[in-house]
């Protein structure tokens, strides 16, 4: 991902607001999501969307060759997760023949598997180094 | 590909966080290339070479399989 199309780092932060907002928000009104003639259902699903959208596009404190290569990889892996996911849930549906089966894991699922994978990898040797005992956290 | 960087940062009394200030990067990104998840590209080995007056030959050599 180029750092000229990343958005300033503090979208990180709105990025995950609007993100657990709209969550909280559909967990605790269960408004109509799939309901094409309620604009409720359209909203929650864009503010959610932009949410992971902002938190994947947001600049990191330093942007340099590292952070462009795990934001490489953690694009690879979201990609063949969604693939993965998608002929798994397909192929279930057809095996069970049910069509209520929700096969419409889509941008959001990529971007949710995108968002962990790479701040997993960026974040998680410090996470290594706090549970060796700050270990090779700064040697 | 393996590395002296850690050997030069210590023989320097640079943290890591030093050494990402000094080459433009982040400290996650010296982390990386000292326990060789990552080789960096020619600038940035030169960008650490230069800063421990040396030749990029004595800070990255590579290795059997290279």
């Amino acid at each position: 991902m180029l750092p000229r199309i990343l958005l300033p780092r503090w979208f990180k932060w709105l990025g995950v607001l609007l993100y657990v907002g709209t969550f909280i928000y559909v967990a605790v009104t269960l408004p109509p999501m799939d309901d094409l003639t309620s604009g409720v259902g359209l909203l929650v699903q864009c503010l959610c969307m932009a949410g992971l959208l902002f938190i994947t596009c947001a600049r990191e404190k330093v942007e340099d060759e590292w952070i462009a290569r795990l934001r490489l990889t953690s694009l690879q892996w979201a990609v063949v997760v969604l693939i993965v996911v998608r002929m798994s849930v397909k192929t279930y549906a057809w095996a069970r023949q049910d069509p209520s089966v929700d096969v419409g894991y889509q941008t959001n699922f990529m971007l949710l598997v995108y968002a962990l994978v790479f701040h997993s990898q960026l974040y998680g040797w410090r996470l290594y180094a706090w549970w060796k005992g700050r270990e090779g956290a700064d040697e | 590909m393996k590395n002296q960087l850690k050997v030069e940062r210590a023989r320097h009394n640079l943290t890591q966080q030093d050494l990402a200030d000094a080459v433009e990067v982040s400290r996650q990104t010296i982390h990386a290339i000292e326990t060789g998840k990552f080789v960096p590209s020619t600038v940035l080995a030169l960008k650490l070479a230069r800063r421990f007056a040396i030749r990029v030959e004595e800070l990255f050599a590579l290795e059997e399989g290279d």
